[in-house]
């Protein structure tokens, strides 16, 4: 057994917090000293290693993060009081007066990152004006819930002078308005549920 | 033979040893001994730090394990054969950590036997050497300059504190550079919990799109740019202690005085330094002055601060090893670097323009950013995940009542004995958040019957409620818990069936304060909370 098996001072967790460069420079000193005199010690350190991760270009906020942007959602069971035999949700969404123009780009998260869920093509387009209001005046979504809980859903409104280029493929057709989200120039919410 | 540290043979390391054991025998001069510590040419600090070594040496309280011992009186050429030496290492600590963990193993008879006392003073010599060298020096080691980097940091760094479109154009650059250093530290975090893909896959999706909000900041404490800013001044020249402290403003530096007149064990520390000032809020205000005058002195106050802790700590049953050592220094330079970062966040305008003149800021910067999410990732852990925008990372400087009487040292070992019954039924994190913001966030029975039923009344204060723990938690509690890694550690290792509620009692009982009731069962789930215990301490 190699002598640093032994000592409490160069743990996994510190192998793994060197892997990730958050040590603090007199710890990151000492594993590296370690990881020089110790080949079981290396070994185990090109054990902890990571592949890549992938990146999600979508960059909505956190639910509730971005209140401040000006438009607001929630969600509730669609129908029944149980939330979890709930088989849609409504959104709500309090579209300030100048914006009721914009496109809505509903969105949902899935394992692997957003999709947009609506509109699918650009006969399908509609502005929040289209959706129906309720007596307060937000404007109502019902969203299908598919798989499982939590369901996270993004709302984007999309000024009069941002078109889809709906003939690029995926990943370019979005690439402007994924731009647009992380500079903070658009309206933009996500709600989580269940 | 290779050398052991770079620039130093394996002789030269002996030699070192040699004349400190010298010194140490003969009495000095402490100064040249104790040459590594801050406040090592300070007659009272040091007289001080004496003063509480010689009351365990007259009590008989100081008593360093048996290796220990016979490791500090084995004669060099023995020490020429140990593995440590032999073979390659470029840091006197590590050797001096395979050393030990090498007479622990061995367990060599000692030539030539050296008193409790000598060998306090001859570890002293060796841990203040280390801390100079290889604590202060690696935090000195500077970061490499990439001059467009460089410049590209600071213009990105100069937009925070103005807010608005501009600084909105700044977070794609800034997450281009610094977003995936925040991943690498979660990533590597949620591994080490073996979480369902799925759930990983989630989080670190949540932390991609909430990094940018994090660092804005949401209604409670400081915004995640000025915690993240505190992180980068900490690697300024000439160390963090200094570099945090010189950025202060008065009454910052009244609050660092006024806590440490009363969190944890400060109390004792001014006490023992600042005999002749009478009142504990006096010499609060006093360590504020020496501090104001010199922020070197911080330094000095912090070093000795922790020898007092380390001679405090050999004096508890239980023994010492040099992990715990090293885990009491770490603590407690940690927590006073937490304390000073949390002071310094509440206003963090002007050390914006310090970190843009710092050398290599980009790599700064980076390396600020993956420490900090790590601390955010263990955060998100405690709370199942959750990402929450709306609080700093970090627990905001909460000052306490200036009118508050510390807990007395009388109450603290059953405060301690109350902390490791916490750790052994699972709720560590719920006496973290407790400690940090005064509740839990949720309704945990365990926790409630733990501070209503489990908590001895002197532990509270007279009118029922818990300020003075409290403060004495926010600045006892890692190490209270230090003290108790070994106990845990040994709990975790006891063999689950009939022997393991006699197990327990063997190894708790002659420890345990009879304040707090000893327990009648559990002891399997005592055995799986012990050891996520030490896990969630070996993260910190």
């Amino acid at each position: 057994m190699a002598i640093s098996e032994r000592m409490d001072d160069v743990t996994d967790l510190s192998l793994r917090r060197y892997l990730a460069g958050a040590l603090e420079p007199p710890m990151q000193a000492l594993v590296e000293a370690a990881l020089r005199a110790d080949p079981v010690l290396r070994a185990r350190l090109d054990g902890l290693r990571l592949n890549a991760a992938p990146h999600d270009p979508w960059r909505l906020p956190p639910p509730g993060a971005a209140a401040t942007l000006g438009l607001g959602a929630s969600a509730r069971a669609g129908a029944v009081m149980d939330a979890a035999a709930a088989d849609y949700i409504e959104l709500r969404l309090s579209v300030p007066e100048e914006a009721l123009t914009h496109q809505v780009l509903l969105l949902s998260r899935a394992p692997d990152g957003w999709r947009v869920i609506a509109p699918e093509s650009a006969d399908e387009v509609f502005t929040a004006a289209d959706l129906p209001a309720e007596p307060d005046g937000a404007r109502r979504v019902d969203l299908s819930l598919e798989g499982d809980a939590p369901w996270r859903f993004g709302v984007v409104l999309l000024p009069p002078a941002v078109a889809i280029p709906w003939d690029a493929p995926p990943p370019e057709r979005w690439s402007d308005i994924q731009a647009r989200i992380t500079l903070g120039e658009l309206r933009v919410e996500a709600v989580q549920f269940g | 033979m290779n050398p052991i540290v770079s620039g130093l043979s394996p002789e030269g390391f002996l030699n070192t040893r040699a004349t400190r054991r010298r010194l140490a025998e003969g009495g000095g001069p402490l100064p040249e001994l104790l040459s590594g510590w801050r406040f090592a040419d300070d007659p009272i600090a040091v007289a001080a730090l004496i003063a509480a070594l010689d009351a365990g040496v007259t009590g008989n309280t100081l008593s360093p394990p048996a290796h220990r011992l016979a490791l500090a009186g084995l004669p060099g050429e023995a020490l020429l054969a140990a593995p440590a030496l032999s073979s390659d290492a470029s840091s006197a600590r590590l050797a001096r950590l395979r050393l030990d963990a090498w007479a622990a193993e061995t367990a060599p008879e000692p030539a030539a036997p050296v008193t409790p006392r000598v060998w306090a003073l001859v570890t002293l010599a060796d841990i203040g050497a280390d801390i100079e060298l290889e604590v202060r020096g690696a935090w000195r080691q500077q970061q490499p300059p990439a001059a467009a980097d460089d410049v590209d940091a600071a213009a990105l760094w100069q937009r925070w504190p103005t807010g608005g479109p501009a600084l909105w154009a700044a977070r794609e650059p800034w997450e281009a550079r610094y977003l995936d250093a925040a991943v690498g530290a979660f990533r590597q975090v949620l591994a080490s919990r073996e979480l369902p893909p799925e759930r990983v896959r989630s989080a670190l999706a949540d932390l991609r799109e909430g990094f940018w909000f994090q660092l804005l900041g949401g209604s409670e404490g400081a915004p995640g740019w000025a915690e993240l800013a505190a992180r980068v001044l900490e690697t300024a020249p000439p160390g963090p202690v200094e570099a945090l402290t010189g950025s202060l403003g008065a009454s910052a530096r009244a609050v660092a005085g006024r806590c440490a007149s009363a969190r944890g064990y400060w109390p004792s520390t001014l006490e023992r330094l600042l005999s002749d000032v009478p009142g504990r809020k006096a010499r609060g205000l006093t360590a504020a002055q020496q501090i104001a005058a010199d922020p070197a002195r911080s330094e000095a106050l912090l070093d000795l601060h922790v020898a007092l802790r380390l001679v405090a700590g050999w004096q508890r049953p239980g023994g010492s090893s040099l992990s715990r050592d090293w885990q009491v220094i770490r603590q407690n330079r940690g927590r006073g670097r937490g304390r000073l970062r949390a002071l310094v966040t509440a206003a963090p305008e002007p050390i914006i323009d310090r970190i843009c003149g710092l050398e290599g800021l980009h790599e700064r910067t980076l390396a600020a950013t993956r420490r900090w999410a790590w601390d955010w990732s263990w955060e998100a852990m405690a709370r199942g995940l959750e990402l929450d925008f709306t609080r700093p990372v970090s627990a905001p400087c909460q000052v306490s009542d200036a009118s508050l009487t510390p807990l007395e040292e009388s109450a603290r070992p059953a405060a301690e004995t109350w902390i490791l019954l916490v750790a052994l039924k699972g709720r560590l994190g719920h006496l973290q958040r407790w400690t940090r913001a005064g509740g839990t966030g949720d309704r945990d029975g365990t926790w409630g019957r733990l501070l209503n039923e489990e908590l001895p009344d002197s532990l509270r204060d007279a009118d029922g409620r818990y300020h003075r723990l409290r403060a004495w938690l926010a600045g006892g509690l890692d190490e209270a818990l230090a003290g108790w890694t070994p106990t845990l550690s040994a709990i975790a290792a006891l063999r689950p069936g009939r022997a393991l509620k006699a197990g327990f009692h063997e190894l708790l009982r002659a420890r345990w304060d009879d304040r707090v009731r000893f327990p009648s069962a559990g002891f399997p789930t005592f055995r799986r909370n012990a050891a996520a215990a030490l896990d969630e301490l070996d993260a910190k």
